[in-house]
């Protein structure tokens, strides 16, 4: 899951190359019926500030729990990409599979977005004094060589 | 939120004419001794102040003594100069609810008023206070001093820089001692 | 450098002293937010200015226009994370006494690389300057000026939806 950065900033995404903050990652078992849809569950809410880097803080928006049964927690008021890779039962000492990586498909995007239901409170709560001053300036006075 | 002036004012003193006020002559029953009488430096100006919010001003720039009164024929060095002390305000901020901090208002000294006018008019004669640190029968009253006189905003808020307007220099003022 | 008949230590540099006072960095006649912070200006056509692509930075056509006048600031912190995106191309504007439209704040979907390093991804800063002209008093002689603080601002309008799917 990330959700879409300003341009320019690519510090934080999976490949530091898009400008996406990761979000986090999750999986979901496929149905046991082969040609049976994954229903997706998503759920959104309302988040004023995401933290990003930390997998077990994301801030104001509420973790997704890594159990089948799960909707994925989803901020509002932003671009999300949900990126979906099939991924292949463990093999860790490699008798099925030739390589690790190819227990991975190719991903599929699916793009989504929820409008905030309440975007009250938008300002950091600051002193009059703070947000509002007049400033008087004189010229640079004159300077000895 | 309220700004505080940042404009001088515009009028500029012009002196009309400058003499010694006395106090009231005092005498016994007998007429025997009187009482010494004060003096001070009154000064009439070409106007009044204009603006209601303003005051004259006065500063005492240099001060030199009498050379007919020094002992001996060695030179008087050159008086020194004095500056009026005015914070720099290289940035002056105003927030919300900032009180009035009388910026710059002590630099020059007030120049007392008259009583008003019978008949209405404002007032043009003033009187001038002894320079800062000296008191009636100080000795350097005997020489002379190079005042300033200024408009400046004195009943109203105003940034220390435009607290005072252009100055008129009097050379040469003596400010009779007081008894 | 040595500064003239100073009695304290002060940035002799306009651009400077304003800076400081309003915890920006600064370069001649440019104002920017410091390294990972993220600020967006707006500003009045009172003052010439330009703003760079992102609004990310502010250059001021020249110093003497400065002198002299109130520079009214309004500075505000959005408490949104750099990933929030309901604001439209004109994210505010701002008015005086609820009508004169003084300028508009453009919170742009780029950052500058100097924002972006090391950055405080928790909230964007907002930095207004309006001109006040000292000698713009209705009376006969100057007065103080009674200023409504630049808080009269339009909400943010929510840009249509693009898609989504539960």
């Amino acid at each position: 899951m990330e959700v879409k950065a300003p341009e320019m900033d690519t510090f934080l995404s999976f490949n530091n190359r898009d400008a996406f903050y990761r979000l986090f990652s999750t999986t979901r078992k496929f149905p046991d019926d082969i040609t049976a849809p994954l229903d997706l569950q998503l759920t959104f809410h309302d988040a004023a500030v995401i933290k990003f880097g930390d997998g077990a803080d994301l801030g104001d928006l509420p973790l997704t729990a890594n159990d089948d049964a799960s909707p994925l927690q989803l901020p509002t008021g932003r671009k999300i990409r949900i990126r979906v890779y099939s991924l292949c039962k463990e093999d860790s000492t490699l008798a099925y599979f030739g390589s690790d990586e190819v227990r991975t498909g190719k991903p599929v995007t699916i793009d989504v977005r929820e409008d905030a239901q309440d975007e009250r409170n938008l300002f950091v709560n600051q002193s009059p004094t703070r947000e509002f001053q007049s400033v008087l300036l004189q010229a640079d006075p004159p300077s000895l060589a | 939120m309220t700004l505080p002036v940042a404009v001088p004012p515009a009028q500029v003193p012009r002196l009309a004419s400058a003499g010694i006020a006395l106090s009231e002559y005092t005498k016994d029953e007998l007429y025997s001794k009187v009482k010494p009488r004060k003096k001070i430096l009154w000064l009439e100006f070409e106007e009044p102040v204009a603006n209601p919010e303003d005051d004259y001003f006065v500063f005492v720039k240099a001060y030199a003594p009498d050379t007919l009164l020094l002992a001996g024929n060695e030179p008087v060095a050159d008086p020194k100069e004095n500056i009026p002390y005015l914070p720099p305000e290289l940035i002056r901020v105003i927030t919300v609810g900032q009180p009035d901090d009388k910026a710059g208002l002590n630099a020059w000294h007030k120049l007392s008023p008259a009583k008003a006018n019978p008949d209405g008019s404002d007032v043009r004669h003033f009187q001038v206070p002894l320079p800062p640190g000296l008191n009636a029968t100080s000795d350097e009253l005997f020489g002379f001093f190079v005042c300033e006189f200024c408009v400046g905003h004195s009943r109203v808020w105003s940034t220390a820089q435009a607290r005072f307007g252009s100055p008129y220099v009097s050379p040469g003022c003596n400010i009779p001692r007081r008894s | 450098m040595r500064l003239f008949a100073q009695p304290e230590a002060t940035p002799s540099n306009l651009c400077q002293r304003l800076a400081d006072q309003l915890s920006l960095d600064t370069s001649e006649m440019t104002l920017l937010g410091k390294p990972g912070q993220r600020v967006v200006f707006g500003c009045s056509n009172k003052i010439r200015h330009t703003l760079s692509p992102e609004h990310g930075s502010i250059t001021f056509a020249n110093k003497t226009e400065l002198v002299g006048e109130w520079i009214c600031t309004l500075v505000l912190e959005i408490d949104r994370d750099w990933s929030w995106q309901s604001l439209a191309t004109v994210s505010f504007e701002i008015r005086r006494n609820n009508t004169e439209l003084v300028g508009t704040i453009e919170v742009k979907d780029t950052v500058s690389l100097v924002a972006a390093k090391q950055a405080d991804r928790s909230k964007t800063r907002i930095v207004f300057f309006d001109l006040v002209d000292p000698k713009d008093f209705t009376g006969e002689f100057p007065e103080p000026m009674s200023l409504i603080p630049l808080n009269q601002f339009s909400k943010p309008i929510p840009p249509p939806r693009i898609r989504t799917r539960r």
